[in-house]
């Protein structure tokens, strides 16, 4: 049955999943190259000044490919659900409705991580071509939290799609655009690198709200 | 005979109106029972009540002996439900949508499935959001009936239907419901079709059930009676008449008491009832009687 569940999982999302991946690996390829030039153009002592005497980092434009990467894969899986409250077929199989949402919700944490993996692996190695290891580790708690944004703004959608009513959609929505803003507050390199317990902890909360929101389309309110 | 639904003193309100109070009845296996009632009269509340998506503000109801809204899936197995507009998957073709379904039902039968896609003349690979209105619900009939459950509801499944769809529908449901002896229970605003499926209806106006009755008994003793009369009569004063209406000299009423009875009254009231008319009526017609035009 959880088999059954996830390949209609894998059929809502097989497209977003070509789709992030191919654009992923794209946007990367690009920044590579990008760097590649300023590095043959400027020289590898010029760009080493700018990433570690004045705080830059070079990879910016990865900043929100993890958030809308979150939030399609978020509207990819429950808009199909919501749509003429299709999420009725869904609570009526044969399972446990907390069992239904936990494979749901995690199948979909589980293709952002593997996508996220994929895209930080490939950074990882990227940068360890031309900058030290030091470089490199500033430069993944640099995105960490842009990750984390992804993971946000894909539990945020399932929160505030499966909340059962627009009134209550409003609030959901605002709660998890100030929660996502805190985020990206900030460009300095590493800035949130002394936060992950706090990150961490509030992904468990944002995943247990999404039962707050299956919880109260189970009773009806409308 | 054993009890497939039950429901007991439900009372729902959608804020501060009155969707019924104090609804009580049984369905019993084997029986095919239509819930009928005007559009917002709670149709669609009672499916969701039965189904868990909706918790009553009083009272509650039992399928096959479990509480709604907490029914454990081995119970969940035994019932099929059609959504109002045959909602499906419609990201799925149909082979996708009956690989899926399979894997969660022990009984699952595709021949029946696939008999009906057959009919419908699509391509395997046809995703459902392409089909019309009539195939869906020709895709969600034959999930039904492949899944071989004890109970099937179905909400509304006439709505968006030409005659030709439903009355293949209707058919394919009866035929299979009684050979397999089947719980059927299903709601509909649209009557006509319903006499051919159901054996027992239930009539909801608003706010409460008017009857439940088996069909035949609705048939033969629910009638139209129509007078030429220059006098409206007293209607206050005559017992068991239903949605009387006076357009000039013609009177017309409904009741279940018999034409004697009627008469005596109206002769009572000095009316002349020599040219009293009792009409018998289709399913649709006693449906107009029992809740009326407006």
């Amino acid at each position: 049955m959880i088999k059954a569940l996830l390949y209609k999982e894998w059929l809502k999302t097989r497209w977003f999943i070509l789709g992030a991946t191919i654009a992923g690996l794209l946007l990367q390829n690009w920044l590579f190259m990008k760097t590649g030039r300023s590095l043959r153009l400027v020289g590898a002592e010029h760009i080493w000044d700018v990433i570690i005497n004045r705080n830059q980092f070079l990879f910016t434009e990865l900043k929100y490919l993890p958030l809308f990467s979150g939030a399609l894969m978020g509207l990819a899986q429950f808009l199909p659900e919501i749509t003429n409250r299709r999420i009725k077929l869904t609570f009526h199989l044969p399972l446990r409705e907390k069992t239904i949402t936990a494979w749901m919700v995690g199948y979909g944490i589980g293709v952002l991580l593997l996508l996220f993996i994929l895209q930080t692996s490939i950074l990882a190695v990227g940068m360890s071509v031309n900058f030290a290891p030091e470089i490199v580790a500033n430069g993944l708690l640099t995105v960490m939290p842009w990750y984390v944004g992804g993971l946000w703004a894909y539990l945020a959608c399932a929160f505030v799609a499966l909340e059962p009513t627009w009134r209550q959609r409003i609030p959901n929505l605002l709660v998890t655009v100030a929660l996502l803003r805190t985020l990206y507050l900030s460009d300095f390199p590493a800035a949130y690198q002394k936060m992950p317990v706090y990150l961490m902890a509030l992904t468990i909360v944002l995943t247990l709200w999404t039962w707050l929101s299956v919880y109260r389309f189970k009773i009806g309110r409308q | 005979m054993e009890t497939v639904i039950e429901c007991r003193n439900l009372t729902h309100y959608y804020g501060e109106r009155c969707i019924y109070e104090n609804l009580n009845f049984r369905i019993a296996k084997g029986r095919i029972v239509g819930l009928l009632g005007k559009n917002g009269t709670g149709k669609t509340t009672t499916i969701n009540i039965l189904n868990g998506y909706l918790q009553p503000r009083e009272g509650e109801c039992l399928m096959l002996g479990h509480k709604a809204g907490q029914l454990p899936p081995e119970i969940k197995q035994r019932i099929a439900l059609l959504l109002e507009g045959h909602v499906q998957y419609a990201f799925m073709n149909i082979q996708q949508i009956e690989r899926f379904y399979s894997s969660f039902y022990p009984n699952w039968n595709r021949a029946p499935y696939y008999e009906l896609m057959k009919k419908l003349k699509i391509a395997p690979g046809q995703r459902i959001s392409r089909m019309s209105c009539g195939q869906r619900s020709q895709v969600a009939l034959g999930l039904i009936l492949a899944q071989n459950a004890d109970l099937l509801i179905l909400d509304d499944f006439s709505m968006g239907l030409d005659p030709g769809y439903r009355r293949l529908f209707v058919d394919y449901l009866n035929e299979y419901a009684r050979a397999e002896n089947k719980t059927v229970f299903v709601t509909s605003h649209i009557i006509q079709d319903m006499e051919r499926l159901i054996d027992e209806c239930m009539i909801l106006d608003y706010g409460q059930l008017l009857l439940q009755k088996p069909i035949d008994e609705i048939l033969n003793t629910f009638k139209r009676y129509r007078i030429h009369t220059e006098r409206e009569p007293q209607w206050e004063r005559l017992s068991g008449i239903l949605h009387p209406e006076k357009i000039r000299d013609k009177v017309e009423f409904y009741s279940f008491n018999g034409p004697e009875q009627i008469a005596t009254q109206l002769q009572q009231q000095n009316i002349n009832t020599e040219q009293l008319k009792t009409e018998r009526l289709t399913l649709e017609e006693a449906f107009i009687g029992l809740t009326g035009k407006y």
